[in-house]
């Protein structure tokens, strides 16, 4: 024992110990996370895929509540209450402090569906279980949902950076150009109809066919596209495929006319944004919209109709207050005691309304007549007075007619605006929203309103203040300059 | 490698023969008992062993009688006598004269050994930059946690307390902050291994208010001999990837061979409470409240932010309203501390230890805030042979931090500021009037603000830390000079922490999340270090001193995290999760990281003349990826002893010492979360129910160290007898491949959510440098022949850093801190801690004077040329500014207040800083007085901005009594305005200077007279009474000029109305036996 331990022997035993532990460690330095999975162990299962593609759908649901911003509260609907960072766009104020014009959500989502687009189309390969198909499917759920995003972005700010490549690596360009809103709506149009191709019809549970992307959610969105770019025979014909399918889509009857909102997903949903509270998917749908009341112009409308299943107690409660998202039942008040109302992005109605839209602009005695039909379709199912005008009506009228019936349809859902700023815009005719907008002010703000509506650049937002610091290769829209 | 070196000593047993003998003092015939006898081999190995008995006999059995006896005894000189054929031997031991028994460590200021790391070095062999700070200090400082015990003390070395609350630790910057996002705290070193020493994360959903313990505060003061601070990158050029923030190196104290020292100190501190600033009083804040809403629009009676400001008894919360409450009043206390320390060292040939436990309670200047702490520390040094030694040092500590928590609303000491003096602290019956017992804590009252006092009193906000550092050393000398060292340790830190919120306090009712809500965390982390080093020391022709070390470290840091939340427990005694409640949040992290690093360092000194030394480290880390993971760090330096030369040593007599010295060398930084360069996809996005699934993190295939450059060039003089010492350094240090979380444009698409910023990545950018002067200077100004007679010494240092972004793409960046309307922000050029805001010129008198005016002063018109144009704010078409509103100077006369009028308005960073140590000594009394101070510095008075700024519901400073209110009124006060931040814009209304001298503590010693005390067999019995932050001189306006830097290093000197440090008077007494 004691020779192990002479001198030389022991420097010999101290330096193969250095030695030994300085070699082979290369392991040793290749950490992985445990808390997360790397791109090396995703992407490669047909359930990578199926949680990925959820993964856009919870990102769509934090858009909900600033695409209710954008799409209402600047128009003639509502009328604020309060003055905060929500009410602000209602009194024309913008801001490019205001968090009113931050796009993150919209784009988070878009971030999110680039992923799923670059990486899923290759899982097939890998995983034999995982079909060519099933794949086509998630990539047309994803294209919808980058293309939903963008049809916001765009109808918001007009002309947007068109990010389509997936922000896998640090190789990416993180520091995005603005395109022009032509060119994004152009690849919109094309993705969509890749996602017409190959979206699902319907899915086996209801929830999922009315909570994820369906044909006919991806009709109803090209619709949408084609009216705003005044292309009314493809929106009309688009907006005609959901119709026909008329063993999926049909109106609910006017006596269940407040379960759309209540109960969720009935038959005349064609894509709605799914919320329970029992599984914590919760939204600020109802706290935006208590920032509100009804604007009295809706009122008249109501009142003038006697609209009793979409009036009182309905879109609204006495005092004026919006009912669809905070309220339970029409009968007494109760509210809502959870924040998870559902954010209806297309129903039926708005759809018909569409399809009218578009054919009232085609101008044919037959389409215009088809339009009012489509509308007192909807009116006989508020069991309110049918027009029953014939195809001869002027189309602005019918355009009247259209968009107040938008209004008491689709009040506070998120439409409005948007409405006024494509019809001002296609029919080059700015009055169309700058007159509804100050009918609905008070008398003393209309002057300063209209110096802030009276040019159209001012219809679309500032860009954020934040984004224009991170990103130096964005511009500030025209009129914020 | 241990269990092979311990086999390897046993022994082969031979039949012994026994050896007995006696043994006495000197000559006498006294015997001597607990005389330790040892056999010892040839190679001074001990073999076995026995002590004397009362009459001073022993016996033993010896293996080999070639062998020899070694006879040792505490002050006694150790005698070996070789055993031969004898089978009896007697010794007479004499004293030793040569060892001293008092374990006041006198160090010249030049003399002394340093911790480099993993070596000593004589002080006067440095090249580096290095100070230090020994335990003599210190020893009469009532602190409780190491890190303020630097404080003043060393050039360069800026420390900031973070807040007056119990066991807060403080903010450090070794020369300056040079990273933006790795982190600027320096690595601390305890005894030659690296520590945990950074809090927990509390990035964590549901963590956020819960309390926090700084693990540095776990560590004992009373067991600190000495600090080394090592400055530049020479110096700290042995740690490498982890020293570019400075390295401060603590080495404990350990066994001396001799007596056993007893020593026992108790100290009692008492705290005043926190100062008041006058607020309105109920009336005076509702007035305020009215004024402010009909200066925006609202006089509408009915409306529900109006009806509690009229005094109208039919209002149905009306008695809610009526009081005249002094908040602050119910929440501050006098705070108490106790600290028991008790030490016993000593040891002999063999074996020396140092043993110690100590117990701190500190009851907070606030309710229901305190810290607690146990520790214990066990230092033994085993002398196994001349070649072979072991030693362990095993620390141990518990302690407990309780504070206010919230929902993140601010301090206690804030919220009983800007809570309504007009509401009651507890309930009112509305029906009756009648007072209730219960408080009032009513949603939505007064914006949502909780009743401070309700939290105060009833909230459970606790955090526990286990802190367990146990290592072995074991050094064996090869050959003469060649020696090996394996240094293995574990470093383990526990964290609990506990958070309960009921509904008492928070008024909410069963459906909500916050209902008797319970966060619950467990964290701990784990690190082991093993080193391996060789070390070589030689000296050639005796003029050459030589030193080379090789190494190895192997480190790993595992850390784990669990964190539970849940609400609606069923009851507000039930303070633990049980059966009826629900899930807030559930979320766990483990994450690991390793480093592997080699280094070489080589040192010549020549003659004590010239000396030269040159380090080369190389280290890998698991946090980069590809090529990026290794970094390699080198650093030369030299010195030159002028004073050695013949020319100086002859014609200046009065230089004692002159030393230059220059140093190079390059360290690194990789203070950011774990797996940052790996693509990631997180769980936790669902929908409908199904399971999602996101990437949360890109690869970042590009990320590397960040590196830090720095030269030093130090002079070190010695003057007239010693009786001047000073040190000055200039140093240059550039930061290079800043690591940086770069918040990327939302339109990137990039959705992370590292450290809870949203779309933002890790990457490399930018330049920043830190350059600057440091000055130590030693003055004994009285130096008496005697010992007992009087002695008057000066320490001063002094430092100035200047810091500069030097390079950043694109220009500036904007972080995401935000405080009092201020943003927090980097430009190329600036330095870090600078502020861009308004103008403030004071306030427009009437309406008439707020109109634009061009740069020669001529009213400027509107389109017909007659009505005066007014001045905006925001935007052209924004609000128009009136009479009682701020003015605001518009540089550039467009007429519009916005960000092109921003200017940098203000600067964090001090001109200089430093500390100022007066002490004096006559016989048995001491004086100690210790200045801090720091000069030029700006401060964004944030809580000020809180209480003056009248745009929300929380109550206001008595100041605003001087508000505008009337056209016509000239005063520097704008008016009440709700919900309008144009008078309360970011600006030089609420930037203020900083500066500040403060008397951080006088004490008064005594030490009783020695003979005295032997009479009743003591040794020793010093006492000490110690004043603390007796006096600031500032003109800062604010409650505590000492403003923590924060954890972001550009966005420093924001005063957010943390509990502030007040005076504090302690008694403390040292007995030895």
């Amino acid at each position: 024992m004691g020779s192990l331990f002479n001198r030389r022997r022991m420097s010999v035993w101290c330096l193969s110990v250095l030695l030994i532990t300085a070699c082979g460690c290369k392991k040793y330095l290749d950490q992985t996370p445990e808390n997360s999975l790397t791109r090396d162990e995703f992407f490669k299962t047909k359930a990578d895929a199926d949680a990925a593609i959820i993964g856009c759908y919870d990102a769509l649901q934090g858009c909900v509540t600033q695409f209710l911003n954008w799409g209402e509260l600047r128009a003639d609907l509502g009328i604020a209450i309060i003055n905060n960072d929500v009410t602000y766009p209602f009194y024309q104020y913008l801001d490019k402090t205001r968090p009113v014009s931050n796009w993150t959500v919209a784009y988070n989502l878009v971030g999110r569906t680039n992923i799923v687009i670059e990486a899923v189309p290759n899982i097939p390969n890998i995983d034999s279980k995982f079909s060519k198909e099933e794949s086509n499917q998630i990539v047309a759920e994803a294209l919808f949902l980058r293309s939903l995003a963008y049809f916001y972005l765009v109808r918001t700010f007009r002309d947007v950076p068109l990010v389509l490549q997936a922000s896998s690596s640090d190789a990416v360009n993180y520091f995005p150009v603005k395109s022009p809103a032509d060119s994004v709506l152009d690849r919109l149009e094309a993705d969509l109809a890749i996602a017409e191709a190959s979206a699902p019809v319907q899915y086996e549970k209801n929830t999922d066919t009315r909570g994820r992307v369906t044909k006919g959610a991806v009709n109803a969105l090209q619709a949408d596209v084609y009216l705003w770019r005044k292309k009314y025979q493809q929106a009309a014909d688009a907006a005609q495929k959901v119709l026909s399918n008329k063993s999926l889509y049909s109106l609910v009857a006017g006596t269940n006319w407040f379960n759309i909102f209540s109960q969720k997903n009935t038959s005349e949903s064609i894509f709605e944004v799914q919320f329970d509270y029992n599984i914590n998917e919760t939204n600020g749908l109802i706290g935006t919209v208590s920032n509100f009341a009804m604007n009295s112009v809706l009122l008249n409308y109501f009142n003038i109709d006697a609209d009793a299943t979409r009036g009182l107690n309905n879109t609204y409660v006495s005092g004026l207050s919006y009912w669809k998202y905070s309220g339970l039942t029409t009968t007494t008040n109760i509210f809502r005691s959870t924040n998870d109302p559902n954010f209806i992005v297309y129903r039926l109605p708005d759809v018909m309304l569409m399809k009218a839209e578009a054919l009232a602009h085609l101008g044919e005695v037959s389409q215009k007549k088809e339009a009012i039909d489509l509308v007192d379709s909807i009116r006989q199912r508020a069991s309110v007075l049918l027009y029953g005008l014939d195809g001869t009506a002027p189309a602005s009228l019918l355009m009247d007619l259209i968009m107040r019936e938008r209004a008491m349809e689709l009040a506070m859902e998120g439409k409005r605006w948007f409405d006024l700023v494509r019809v001002a815009t296609n029919d080059n005719n700015p009055d169309f929203l700058i007159s509804r907008v100050l009918q609905s002010r008070s008398v003393g703000d209309r002057a300063l309103m209209k110096s802030r509506i009276i040019d159209p650049r001012s219809w679309y937002m500032p860009i954020y203040q934040t984004e224009l610091n991170r990103n130096p290769n964005l511009v500030q829209n025209p009129y914020y300059q | 490698m241990l269990i092979f070196l311990t086999a390897a000593f046993e022994t082969s047993a031979q039949s012994g023969v026994v050896i007995k003998g006696k043994v006495t003092e000197g000559t006498s015939v006294k015997p001597l008992e607990g005389v330790t006898v040892v056999e010892v081999s040839g190679s001074d190995r001990q073999l076995n062993g026995t002590s004397t008995d009362a009459h001073g006999n022993y016996s033993i059995k010896v293996t080999d009688t070639k062998n020899k006896l070694r006879f040792s005894f505490i002050s006694f000189e150790t005698r070996i006598e070789p055993i031969g054929g004898r089978t009896s031997i007697d010794v007479g031991l004499g004293r030793d004269t040569s060892s001293q028994f008092s374990d006041v460590i006198v160090l010249g200021n030049r003399g002394g050994q340093v911790s480099t790391g993993f070596t000593t070095t004589n002080k006067r062999d440095l090249t580096g930059a290095i100070s230090s700070i020994k335990s003599t200090v210190f020893s009469e400082v009532p602190v409780t946690s190491i890190d303020q015990m630097i404080q003043g003390r060393a050039a360069g070395v800026q420390v900031v307390t973070s807040s007056g609350d119990p066991g807060s630790g403080v903010d450090i910057r070794i020369r300056g902050a040079s990273s933006l996002s790795a982190g600027n705290d320096p690595l601390y070193i305890i005894d030659g291994i690296p520590i945990i020493s950074t809090p927990f994360d509390n990035s964590n959903p549901g963590a956020s208010s819960v309390a926090r313990i700084n693990p540095i505060a776990d560590i004992n003061p009373n067991d600190i001999e000495r600090i080394d601070i090592l400055k530049d990158a020479n110096a700290a050029a042995i740690y490498g990837a982890r020293a570019a923030n400075g390295v401060i190196i603590i080495t404990t104290k350990r066994g001396r061979k001799g007596f056993t020292n007893i020593t026992l100190n108790s100290q009692f501190g008492l705290q005043e409470a926190p100062p008041a600033i006058p607020v309105l009083n109920g009336s005076q804040y509702k007035i305020m409240r009215l004024e402010a809403l009909q200066n925006s629009g609202n006089i509408n009676p009915l409306n529900a932010a109006v009806q509690p400001l009229l005094n109208d008894p039919t209002y149905q919360f009306y008695a809610y309203y009526q009081s005249n409450t002094d908040w602050l009043s119910y929440l501050r206390r006098k705070g108490f501390t106790q600290t028991y320390n008790l030490s016993v060292s000593g040891g002999g040939e063999a074996l020396r230890y140092n043993f110690s436990t100590s117990y701190t309670g500190n009851s907070g200047a606030f309710i229901n805030t305190g810290f607690n702490r146990l520790t214990t520390r066990f230092n033994l040094d085993y002398k196994v042979s001349n070649r072979l030694r072991f030693s362990s040092n095993i620390s141990f500590a518990r302690s407990k931090v309780n504070n206010y928590a919230n929902y993140g609303q601010g301090s206690v000491y804030y919220l009983s500021l800007i809570k309504s003096t007009a509401m009651p602290v507890y309930d009112i019956d509305l029906q009756t009037g009648k007072p209730l017992s219960n408080y009032l804590s009513v949603g939505g009252i007064q914006g949502g603000l909780d009743n401070p006092v309700a939290f105060a009193n009833t909230v459970t906000n606790d955090a526990y830390s286990t802190n367990l550092k146990p290592n072995i050393r074991v050094e064996y000398d090869i050959i003469k000079g060649l020696k090996f060292t394996n240094n293995t340790s574990l470093d383990f830190v526990g964290e609990n922490g506990f958070l309960y919120l009921p509904s008492e306090a928070t008024g909410l009712i069963w459906n909500d999340q916050n209902f008797n809500r319970i966060d619950t965390r467990d964290f701990e982390r784990t690190q082991t270090i093993i080193d391996n080093l060789l070390i070589y020391n030689t000296t050639v022709k005796t003029k050459y001193k030589t030193t080379f070390l090789l190494g190895n470290t192997f480190n790993t840091l595992r850390s784990s995290q669990l964190v539970e939340s849940g609400y609606a427990n069923p009851s507000s005694q039930i303070q633990t999760l049980s059966g009826p409640a629900r899930v807030r949040s559930l979320a766990s992290v483990n994450t690991t990281e390793n480093i592997l690093s080699f280094f070489v360092k080589a040192n010549v000194i020549y003659n004590d003349l010239i000396g030269f030394d040159v380090t080369i480290r190389r280290d890998g880390s698991s946090k980069f990826g590809g090529a990026n993971k290794y970094g390699n760090f080198p650093s030369v330096g030299a010195y030159w002893r002028l004073s050695n030369e013949p020319f100086i040593a002859k014609h200046l007599p009065m230089i004692n010492d002159l030393k230059l010295r220059a140093s190079w060398g390059q360290l690194g930084n990789s203070g950011i979360p774990n797996y940052a360069y790996i693509s990631q996809f997180a769980a936790g996005s669902n929908y409908l129910g199904y399971q999602g699934i996101y990437q949360a993190n890109p690869a970042l295939n590009s990320l590397r160290w960040e590196t830090s450059e720095s030269t030093n060039l130090g002079l070190d003089m010695e003057l007239f007898n010693s009786r001047v010492t000073a040190s000055v350094d200039v140093y240059n240090k550039e930061t290079k491949n800043l690591l940086y979380n770069l918040a990327l444009p939302y339109s990137s698409g990039v959705n992370t959510n590292t450290n809870g910023v949203i779309g933002s990545v890790f990457t490399n950018l930018g330049n920043i440098r830190n350059r600057g002067i440091e000055l130590d200077l030693g003055v004994d100004v009285l130096k008496p022949k005697k010992a007992t007679g009087l002695k008057w010494n000066i320490a001063l240092n002094l430092a100035r850093n200047e810091n500069k972004v030097l390079k950043l793409p694109g220009g500036t960046i904007t972080f995401s801190d935000t405080y009092a309307g201020f943003t927090s922000q980097v430009k190329q050029g600036d330095p870090l801690g600078t502020y861009y805001g308004l103008t403030y010129k004071g306030v427009y008198a009437t309406d008439a004077a707020a109109i634009v005016k061009d740069a020669k002063g001529n009213t400027i018109y509107q389109a017909d040329g007659v009505t005066p144009k007014t001045m905006v704010i925001g935007s052209e078409t924004g609000n128009q500014l009136k009479g009682g509103d701020a003015i605001y100077e518009d540089y550039n006369h467009d007429g519009i207040i916005d960000d092109q009028d921003k200017v940098l308005i203000g600067n964090a960073n001090p001109v200089f800083f430093g500390g100022l140590n007066n002490s004096i000594d006559y016989k048995n009394f001491g004086i100690r007085l210790f200045i801090q101070f720091q000069y030029g510095n700006d401060v964004i008075n944030g809580l000020r901005y809180n209480l003056e700024r009248m745009m929300n519901t929380d109550n206001q400073a008595a100041t605003v009594l001087r508000r505008w209110r009337k056209q016509g009124d000239m005063t520097d006060i704008p008016r009440a305005l709700d919900a309008d931040n144009r008078n309360s814009q970011p600006s030089s209304r609420w930037v203020e200077k900083g500066s500040y001298a403060r008397l951080k503590f006088i004490t008064f010693n005594y030490r009783l007279p020695t003979k005295m005390v032997q009479k009743i067999g003591l040794k020793s019995i010093d006492a000490f009474l110690t004043a603390n932050n007796i006096y600031t001189w500032t003109n800062y306006t604010g409650a505590d000029p000492e403003i923590a830097l924060g954890s972001s290093p550009a966005f420093i000197g924001i005063d957010q109305g943390l509990t502030p440090q007040t005076r504090g008077y302690t008694l403390g007494i040292n007995v030895k036996f």
